[in-house]
């Protein structure tokens, strides 16, 4: 693993400069940006002293779809503003290459073993959001309740 | 009550948003006004990219906000179908819909603030339609910044994943092509070819970049570019979707997502097998 420090930076600027092409509306730009910074230190913490693939994944998408929750809820707009930009860092990007490299090289155990960590980043970060939205669902506020069911 | 409300109501669907304009800006108390007003927001929402709970939700609320007295809605990625019972028995069934969808997700917010304004106060058909055509029209950055959003997040995620300085003004010079390309409004080409064509496009110029000496690693400008074209936001609201009981929607959307990050795959390992033979020959 590279630089923390530039990880964090680059992070930053990757977070910012995706949520443009999603319309994010400038207003809401920093929030959203700050949830990037958020979510990739608590996964740069968490792989730090946890290692493994799974429980940093899914303590960062706990946290950055939790601050998108509560955001949302804070500033009146809809959740996936924040959620969106917020978990964009974790997507395993590096392992699905290795995976599709080890494919077309011949190489399969290696394929194998990236297939399988993108499978467990991708259910990581999964489960962190099931859990951050569960809780918004729970803790849906009375006058957004659905009525007339 | 215990007429059937076909027989009572001659009104079915006849309806329609343009109707009540000789009145001059009342707010609609018939069915079809009604579920048209609730039902062309719906399908905005779905457009910009909103999640299928959220337009149920908000069709459902629009109805009752105008004083609906059962309000039946049903929606999936693509279609929106629902039936509006007034208290005076008259009903109206209406259905959308939505072929194509992108990621907006200002206009998704603005749509949200209208159908907050909606529930507060509801309002006229004609400035309902007024907000619409707006919300349509809103472009809260200059489209250029978006070529610089997608550079920007590619070339930093190339950093990210271990590159290079080099490797991210690579990454982020071929976010310019792949985001041109994404945005070429004449080619009417199915999503998921567009996808293909775009990785396969993204991986031969990784390694393009990286023989003419611009970059030193192609796996770090290839993950930059990967990054910017996974649907993110698909996942996301798949998962949501599945979690508000949505399960068919849901699962519509996530396995949509899961052939589009398939034929992503596609195209770069397409790239990276017409790259490695020509190292072997």
């Amino acid at each position: 693993m590279s630089n923390p420090v530039i990880m964090l930076i680059t992070a930053t600027i990757s977070t910012f400069g995706f949520s443009i092409p999603f319309y994010v509306h400038p207003r809401r730009l920093p929030v959203a940006t700050l949830g990037g910074i958020l979510t990739c230190s608590v996964y740069l913490l968490a792989a730090h002293f946890l290692g493994g693939e799974l429980i940093p994944n899914m303590l960062a998408a706990l946290v950055g779809a939790g601050f998108s929750e509560i955001m949302a809820r804070v500033t009146k707009a809809p959740v996936p503003v924040y959620m969106m930009p917020s978990v964009i860092t974790l997507v395993p990007g590096s392992k699905l290459y290795e995976t599709m490299f080890g494919i077309v090289t011949g190489d399969y155990a290696t394929a194998a073993t990236a297939g399988m960590s993108t499978l467990e980043i991708a259910l990581g970060i999964a489960g962190g959001i099931v859990i951050a939205s569960v809780l918004g669902i729970v803790f849906r506020p009375r006058s957004h309740a659905p009525t007339g069911h | 009550m215990k007429i059937p409300h076909f027989l009572t109501t001659p009104t079915r669907g006849v309806a329609r948003a343009s109707a009540p304009a000789a009145e001059g800006g009342t707010v609609p108390t018939d069915a079809g006004s009604i579920l048209s007003i609730a039902l062309d927001i719906g399908a905005e929402i779905l457009r910009a990219g909103g999640e299928v709970h959220r337009v149920e939700d908000t069709v459902n609320r629009i109805c009752h906000a105008y004083g609906a007295e059962a309000v039946d809605v049903f929606a999936i990625t693509s279609l929106i179908t629902a039936e509006v019972r007034m208290p005076d028995g008259s009903f109206a069934t209406h259905n959308r819909r939505v072929p194509t969808t992108y990621n907006h997700l200002s206009r998704l917010e603005a749509l949200n603030a209208l159908s907050r304004t909606i529930c507060k106060h509801p309002i006229s058909v004609e400035e309902v339609n007024a907000r619409l055509r707006d919300i349509r029209e809103y472009r809260p950055v200059p489209e250029w910044l978006c070529y610089v959003g997608g550079m920007l997040s590619t070339g930093g995620f190339a950093i990210f994943f271990g590159g290079s300085l080099w490797d991210g003004l690579a990454a982020a010079v071929i976010a310019f092509f792949l985001t041109l390309f994404a945005r070429l409004r004449p080619l009417r080409i199915n999503g998921m070819v567009k996808s293909l064509i775009s990785s396969f496009a993204a991986g031969v110029l990784s390694v393009a970049c990286v023989r003419i000496g611009f970059g030193t690693h192609v796996d770090k400008i290839i993950i930059g570019t990967i990054m910017l074209e996974i649907p993110g936001l698909s996942f996301g609201n798949a998962l949501r979707d599945l979690l508000c009981g949505d399960t068919l929607a849901g699962t519509m959307r996530l396995i949509q997502a899961l052939i589009q990050t398939l034929m992503i795959a596609l195209g770069y390992m397409a790239a990276l097998v017409l790259f490695n033979q020509q190292i072997g020959g």
